[in-house]
């Protein structure tokens, strides 16, 4: 791959990978260096990989990264860090200024719920809801078998509803008081 | 209170989820659905359920940051010239191998003969240079010539006539004034 060819594949795919490290680690910046690391290490093994797969490919070795940065670094996500992407980036389109607000909690209750699953919940509903990818496809990033990936994921979404049952429980108790 | 049999209770809840990516043959869903308007709580988890599938779908991709694609290029562009500096560097280790050193003595050991057979062989004559030379030489003769004639004139008339035919003329009176 010649540095021209290198370039538009950057562009190409930048954004998706910066997605899903900033949903894995819940900090921007950490995730722009891990996807900055990611490219850097697509660019060292010279790998020629099909352009079909190379997306595939990069979000495992984005996923390992991101992996290896929260053991290093011991991130400690607050409410505030979590918030900023389920807020920013949530469509808007259509949505009056009432239903906006309580989507915007909601938002924020599940993507600390999100917070709480571990791996490899976490990343196949990142994948699977967020970024919409095929089953297959996760099967291959995680290297997981394909029935595995779906009964993980069932069993995340029943965590994810549990998890936010229990905070709208709380939030009902909190009123009250 | 619920009005399900616990099993059936189960029986729902295990299938949320297949519920909900619509991977349930036609007679399980029309059970659960029956079950469901029964059943509250199955119900409020089946309306969770698609909210948080909602809300995550509405989540659109980051932008991510210049800075990242401008680290990259950067990156690639410093390795470009290492791997260029590397194959120079290479190129010299690999003149500087144990096999080349014997084809390296030939070429100099050539060079030496030739520049010896070089040395005291008159350089070609080119017919312009000579014929420029012969120019160069009739030009410095005539040159010569004229500093020779300018030089004899000047000695006559100033040294000769007044030195010597001068008082010749007066020791020697000629015939006629005899």
């Amino acid at each position: 791959m010649n540095p021209v060819e290198f370039n538009l594949c950057v562009k190409q795919h930048q954004n998706r990978v910066f997605s899903f490290c900033a949903h894995l680690l819940g900090d921007k910046e950490l995730a722009a260096d891990v996807t900055q690391d990611v490219f850097i290490k697509l660019w060292e093994h010279k790998i020629r990989l099909d352009p079909d797969r190379l997306i595939g490919w990069l979000l495992t070795v984005a996923r390992n990264s991101c992996i290896d940065s929260m053991r290093r670094k011991k991130v400690r996500r607050s409410v505030k860090e979590t918030d900023d992407f389920s807020l920013d980036s949530l469509s808007s389109d259509e949505i009056g200024p009432d239903r906006l607000a309580s989507n915007e909690i909601f938002s924020v209750r599940l993507k600390r719920a999100l917070d709480t699953l571990g791996e490899p919940f976490k990343s196949i509903v990142v994948l699977r809801e967020i970024q919409d990818y095929k089953y297959e496809e996760i099967s291959e990033v995680l290297n997981l078998p394909l029935n595995t990936v779906k009964v993980y994921l069932h069993r995340a979404r029943k965590a994810l509803r549990e998890a936010l049952k229990n905070e709208l429980m709380e939030a009902t108790d909190h009123d009250f008081a | 209170m619920t009005l399900l049999e616990n099993q059936d209770h189960e029986w729902l809840n295990s299938r949320i989820e297949a519920y909900l990516d619509g991977d349930l043959s036609e007679s399980d869903r029309v059970r659960f659905e029956l079950l469901m308007e029964a059943e509250k709580t199955i119900w409020e988890d089946v309306n969770l359920a698609n909210q948080i599938v909602a809300t995550l779908r509405n989540v659109r991709d980051e932008a991510c940051p210049d800075y990242v694609l401008a680290g990259v290029m950067s990156h690639v562009r410093s390795d470009l010239r290492r791997s260029a500096w590397a194959q120079v560097q290479s190129f010299f280790l690999r003149l500087n191998a144990a096999h080349l050193k014997p084809a390296f003595a030939v070429v100099v050991l050539f060079l030496m003969v030739f520049t010896s057979t070089q040395i005291g062989k008159p350089a070609k004559e080119s017919p312009m240079a000579v014929a420029q030379a012969l120019d160069d030489v009739k030009w410095t003769l005539a040159f010569l010539s004229e500093a020779g004639r300018t030089t004899g004139s000047t000695v006559k008339s100033d040294v000769i006539e007044d030195q010597v035919v001068g008082p010749m003329s007066r020791n020697f009176p000629s015939k006629s004034e005899n």
